[in-house]
């Protein structure tokens, strides 16, 4: 009986691990998501990350974080010279293709911070799509130099 | 001179400034290639008086006698000013490790906001040994007209929240306060201190041959 039950657990835990995965891969995917830590005295933020969409076209409709009075989309653009940031209403994200959020180009800005980010720190953000509904996703504070300080150590590639 | 005008002007200003920028690259293709452009010439700057974090004025004086690399921007700027600052403080590191000298200034184009305790909070942040610089309007653009940096308000400056756009290059001057090159976006700290060492190497040449 032991090693039955054994194996029921196995399989039941497999499937638990497996079963939201597959769901995922076959739509939307919320990955890679970081901040900067922010400087004393400033009370806005950004979150950046990479959204992956195995299942049909959708669009970013808005986003929302608890740690921030709103979250808005945003582009930063280089128009003449000069660098915009501008307010995206929703962001196309088409079957197959990567959308980046990156510095320098789109990202999440987070206004009215509840409290400073500080390196180390991981907050939820939430996106809510226009057909995948809500994707809650992790944001890691990465180093102030916005490179990844502590990367996961035994971690090799 | 309204508000308009004034843009008109200051768009004026850097349009003449990014062709003759054109016209420098066209033509003296000889100069040391970096992420922007070095002037043949260094372009001598008329006096400017801007107020730095500590209150002590920030003007053509403060820039002789070291190299000093000056960035434009506003602290209320969630992405682009913080990644560029990030990356000149990667700069700051690599050159001084490297023994090479220079000073780094953050001059906000956004007074209403950013007072000069604000500044000294901002840039120290990034790094304790940067300076942050702001002024008037007029103070602002005495400087940032000879160095063909436009900003403007599009949305007015009314509430906490408002965006400036801004032009984001990184401006080098020399010991003898003359704007010497520009680094354009995107900015990275490896292409900023390799470029400045390759700066200082032709001017090292130069002054041996010459």
């Amino acid at each position: 009986m032991l090693p039955m039950t054994a194996r029921t657990l196995w399989i039941a835990l497999i499937l638990s691990q497996a079963l939201p995965a597959a769901a995922a891969a076959q739509g939307i995917q919320v990955v890679d998501a970081w901040s900067r830590p922010t400087p004393p005295g400033i009370d806005v933020g950004v979150a950046y990350f990479t959204i992956r969409n195995a299942g049909k076209s959708d669009r970013l409709l808005r986003v929302s974080s608890p740690v921030a009075k709103s979250a808005e989309l945003h582009v930063s653009a280089l128009r003449d010279g000069v660098m915009k940031m501008e307010g995206l209403a929703s962001v196309e994200v088409g079957s197959g293709t990567p959308v980046s959020f990156e510095p320098s180009g789109r990202h999440v800005m987070l206004v009215g911070l509840k409290k400073p980010l500080r390196e180390g720190d991981v907050f939820p953000l939430t996106l809510t799509f226009a057909n995948a509904g809500r994707v809650k996703t992790s944001v890691h504070v990465r180093g102030a130099d916005g490179r990844e300080s502590h990367p996961v150590s035994g971690m090799k590639h | 001179m309204t508000r308009t005008q004034k843009i008109a002007l200051s768009a004026v200003a850097v349009a003449a400034v990014v062709l003759g920028i054109a016209l420098t690259i066209l033509t003296r293709p000889d100069g040391p290639s970096i992420a922007g452009f070095v002037y043949p010439e260094p372009r001598v700057i008329s006096p400017f008086k801007l107020t730095a974090q500590d209150g002590k004025p920030f003007d053509l004086e403060s820039l002789k006698g070291r190299w000093t690399f000056v960035y434009f921007g506003y602290t209320y700027c969630p992405d682009v000013c913080p990644t560029t600052l990030a990356e000149l403080a990667r700069a700051k590191k690599l050159l001084d490790s490297a023994g090479v000298p220079a000073q780094y200034v953050f001059v906000s184009v956004d007074p209403q906001r950013d007072t000069p305790k604000r500044l000294a909070q901002y840039v120290a942040f990034f790094d304790p040994g940067f300076v942050g610089a702001t002024g008037t309007d007029e103070a602002l653009t005495a400087l940032t007209r000879q160095v063909g940096v436009a900003y403007s308000f599009p949305e007015g400056t009314k509430g906490a929240t408002y965006a400036v756009d801004h032009t984001s290059i990184v401006a080098l001057f020399d010991p003898d306060a003359r704007l010497h090159a520009v680094f354009t976006p995107p900015h990275e700290g490896e292409g900023i201190a390799e470029g400045f060492r390759k700066i200082l190497e032709k001017r090292t040449r130069v002054a041996r041959t010459g």
